[in-house]
């Protein structure tokens, strides 16, 4: 059974997104729901169809901080700065990214590569699993082989892929795998009896270019 | 006037120029100023840095005030939020503004224009759009530093921006009466090692060190040395008790060092001539009519 997400859309309707201080102005809804909703995974999606140009300030207190926040809530972390209504906390945070232009996308690509973390890039904002996702940013290939075959099995888990595979890899590591691809907010995951179960918020994925 | 008025109030002697100050009040003023014929952006703005903290600040700025030269009176209006709302002191070369962090969040009508009419003059001072779109967005950059660094308990102190413009060449200046380099970055565990301005300045500069836990390097500089990467500018950053003053060369980012009084808060000054080495000194503010 997959995750049930609630679905936030953030459409700046401005050409020139800079400065983490609009950026946070701009995630004032993604607050709100965070303190109503605080245990219910949420997918935030950044439509950028209007913007021409995207700063790296901007990107990083938006797109990166929910990122950031997903996996540190993936992996169990603790928040440790309380001062900062804006430090990296554990949220139950996915988020993609849909619209904008080849310049937008790329600001957005080479900000993610350079701190080795990725994103979804989606047709349109729907809930997930999304038809035909890109992948920006940075992802290990063989984490992309995991995600593709986690898509087209549905819900599985670490022993099913072992079950289903003919490479010499252990369900310890198909686990590390799974839990890799949970930590980038690809997967989400669900508790079947003793193991977990692993869905991919995507149908068909594929490297942005 | 005499021989001394063309002494150029740089920001080298700012310093000298508030010691002075300093040391006989007001009477430093009217005595030490006036032989100041001359001056750049960068100097201006440091003296108003290096006095702001003085307990004579206000009394000093009047006594500047009556100097009547308009780039000092519009920097002190601009301080003072005068003409904030109505009709701001605007002059073709240069203009001053100051941050506020409680109205920031890039919806302020007020700065959108200020940043608007510095984009027009550096177009009309034979930048191209390119660059000169990277310029301001350098710029709006380094403002929302002070927004989003400058205090410690994270909210923001008051800051001052400046721009001068001339036939292809350019300087502006971001100042703040906040924390400086070395406390903000203090906030991040990765940095708390950091044991001088000196040693938090060059983390920024070469490390692109953010005070923000966890999340990686800031984004701010990179815009600044993105936009200057190959236009010989020169950027000077000040905190604390250190000046560096960095060139970009072949991609690289050269930093000279030097030590100085100390100062609350923080300064940065960029000047930029299309076509040569950059220097302070190619533009400046002459008050020899005075």
């Amino acid at each position: 059974m997959a995750v049930k997400f609630e679905t936030l859309t953030i459409r700046p309707s401005r050409a020139h997104l800079f400065g983490a201080t609009a950026a946070q102005s701009d995630l004032e809804a993604l607050v709100g729901m965070i303190q109503n909703q605080e245990n219910r995974d949420i997918l935030v999606c950044f439509d950028f169809s209007e913007a021409e140009s995207i700063s790296g300030s901007y990107i990083r207190a938006t797109l990166g901080w929910c990122l950031l926040c997903g996996r540190m809530f993936a992996e169990g972390g603790k928040r440790v700065d309380f001062g900062d209504p804006w430090s990296i906390r554990p949220l139950p945070i996915y988020a993609v990214v849909t619209g904008g232009s080849k310049e937008v996308l790329f600001d957005i690509h080479d900000f993610l590569q350079h701190r080795e973390i990725c994103s979804l890039l989606i047709d349109a904002s729907v809930s997930p699993p999304f038809e035909n996702g890109e992948i920006l940013g940075k992802l290990d290939l063989f984490l992309v082989d995991t995600l593709k075959r986690v898509a087209s099995l549905g819900s599985v888990s670490a022993q099913d892929l072992k079950e289903r595979s003919t490479e010499v890899i252990t369900v310890g590591g198909w686990s590390n795998r799974l839990t890799a691809l949970l930590s980038h907010r690809l997967v989400s995951r669900t508790r079947d009896g003793k193991s977990w179960k692993y869905s991919a918020i995507g149908k068909e994925f594929r490297i942005w270019a | 006037m005499g021989e001394d008025s063309a002494l150029l109030l740089d920001s080298k002697n700012a310093e000298a120029c508030r010691r002075s100050v300093e040391l006989s009040g007001t009477a430093g003023v009217e005595g030490f100023l006036p032989r100041f014929g001359r001056m750049t952006l960068a100097g201006m703005v440091e003296y108003f840095l290096v006095s702001a903290r003085h307990p004579k600040a206000g009394q000093l700025r009047t006594e500047i005030r009556r100097r009547a030269d308009p780039p000092w009176i519009a920097m002190l209006k601009a301080w003072s939020g005068e003409g904030e709302e109505g009709q701001p002191f605007e002059s073709p070369e240069f203009e001053f503004k100051k941050i506020r962090p409680q109205n920031w969040a890039g919806d302020d009508p007020g700065w959108h224009l200020y940043e608007r009419r510095f984009l027009g003059r550096l177009r009309e001072a034979g930048f191209d759009s390119n660059f000169a779109n990277g310029v301001l967005q350098a710029f709006a950059e380094m403002a929302e530093n002070v927004v989003q660094h400058s205090a410690f308990d994270g909210s923001g102190s008051e800051g001052l921006a400046g721009y001068h413009v001339g036939p292809r060449r350019f300087a502006f200046s971001i100042c703040d009466l906040g924390c400086g380099f070395l406390r903000s970055l203090h906030e991040d565990s990765r940095w708390a090692g950091l044991s001088s301005e000196r040693d938090a300045i060059l983390a920024v500069v070469h490390k692109a060190a953010s005070r923000r836990a966890g999340q990686g390097e800031g984004e701010g500089f990179k815009q600044l040395w993105k936009a200057f990467a190959d236009h010989g500018a020169i950027v000077r950053l000040r905190s604390g008790d250190t000046l560096a003053a960095i060139r970009l060369v072949d991609g690289r980012r050269v930093a000279e060092v030097s030590s100085m009084p100390r100062i609350d808060g923080a300064h940065l000054n960029v000047c930029c001539t299309l076509g040569k080495k950059s220097s302070e000194k190619d533009l400046e503010f002459s008050l020899l009519n005075h």
